[in-house]
């Protein structure tokens, strides 16, 4: 394995070269796998900000917040390998696997047991999407934007308790002071109608968004 | 249960929201390689992607990164590089690499 040195990335940001003619996420996922911490932290870089605006949505503390920030990178380093070779999006990964270990976090202040079991992460790389898809969806995030903003006020709001609160189903019954199956058929409802519209977007299906 | 029962399940797997039983529904698909349900998962995973990017970013304090190269470099088993072990590939199939 050739190891690369460190030293040309400890303080500063990716160069202004690199951004001009910046590598994919999923090369320097590969450079990484082979003890690349330069490419470790040019991810760092690029991806940073977005994932703590998504921890600090949820667990709403700053401190807590960047520490969960640097255990999803140091999980990117040790598994960078298996990442690498599922050939998924890295952006994909690296989000999901950060709301998971924040919802995780902030489950633990009231108990042990995890909203996201790790047997649901540990298949992801199955199941995550190539590269391609979430450039098409980074692309039209305007548009998926609007989508949003079609659902009912009632569905915003169990989506946002679900996504950004960690809630599970009988707790979002509770929170919305709702019987269990009409919250189970109102989420259910507001993720089929993203699916379709997200299809849309995408350009899978032609619907006027 | 057959795939069209798991239709509506998918993104509630991918958010992690589901109780056990139907969690090991879609799960016991997962494991059987499903193609349908791994595309429906792939389609979950970037509604949920798509979701999060809603969050306004938040840029991190200078010490967080500086806090991470750290630990790359001083912490042993960190500073030995990434593991190269057992690897679940997109489609599922397995390999395994030793350290090189």
């Amino acid at each position: 394995m050739t190891r690369r040195s460190s030293s040309a990335i400890s303080s500063a940001p990716a160069t202004a070269v690199e951004s001009s003619n910046p590598a994919t996420p999923e090369a320097l996922v590969a450079q990484a796998a082979e003890g690349s911490r330069e490419a470790l932290i040019q991810i760092y870089d690029r991806f940073a900000p977005r994932l703590l605006g998504l921890v600090r949505r949820l667990l709403r503390d700053a401190d807590e917040s960047e520490r969960v920030l640097e255990e999803v990178f140091v999980k990117l380093w040790r598994e960078a390998h298996q990442v690498a070779r599922a050939r998924v999006s890295l952006a994909a990964w690296l989000t999901l696997v950060t709301r998971a270990q924040a919802v995780n976090r902030l489950r633990s202040r009231a108990g042990p047991v995890p909203l996201v079991p790790a047997d649901v992460l540990g298949d992801m790389l199955q199941w995550l999407p190539d590269p391609g898809a979430i450039v098409r969806l980074d692309e039209r995030r305007a548009l998926l934007q609007k989508v949003l903003g079609q659902l009912p006020r009632p569905q915003i709001k169990s989506l946002e308790l679900v996504m950004f609160e960690g809630c599970n189903e009988i707790e979002l019954a509770d929170n919305l002071g709702e019987p269990l199956a009409r919250t189970k058929s109102e989420l259910r409802a507001a993720t089929r109608f993203l699916k379709h519209r997200r299809r849309a977007v995408v350009g899978s299906w032609t619907v006027t968004i | 249960m057959d795939c069209n029962h798991l239709e509506d399940l998918y993104e509630l797997y991918v958010l992690g929201v589901l109780a056990a039983g139907e969690r090991d529904d879609v799960r016991k698909h997962v494991g059987e390689k499903c193609p349908r349900c791994l595309d429906a998962l792939r389609e979950a995973a970037e509604t949920v992607y798509w979701l999060a990017q809603t969050v306004a970013p938040v840029q991190p304090r200078p010490t967080v990164r500086a806090g991470l190269l750290r630990r790359l470099a001083s912490n042993g088993t960190l500073a030995a590089g990434p593991r190269k072990a057992r690897v679940i590939s997109q489609r599922g199939a397995t390999s395994t690499r030793s350290r090189a």
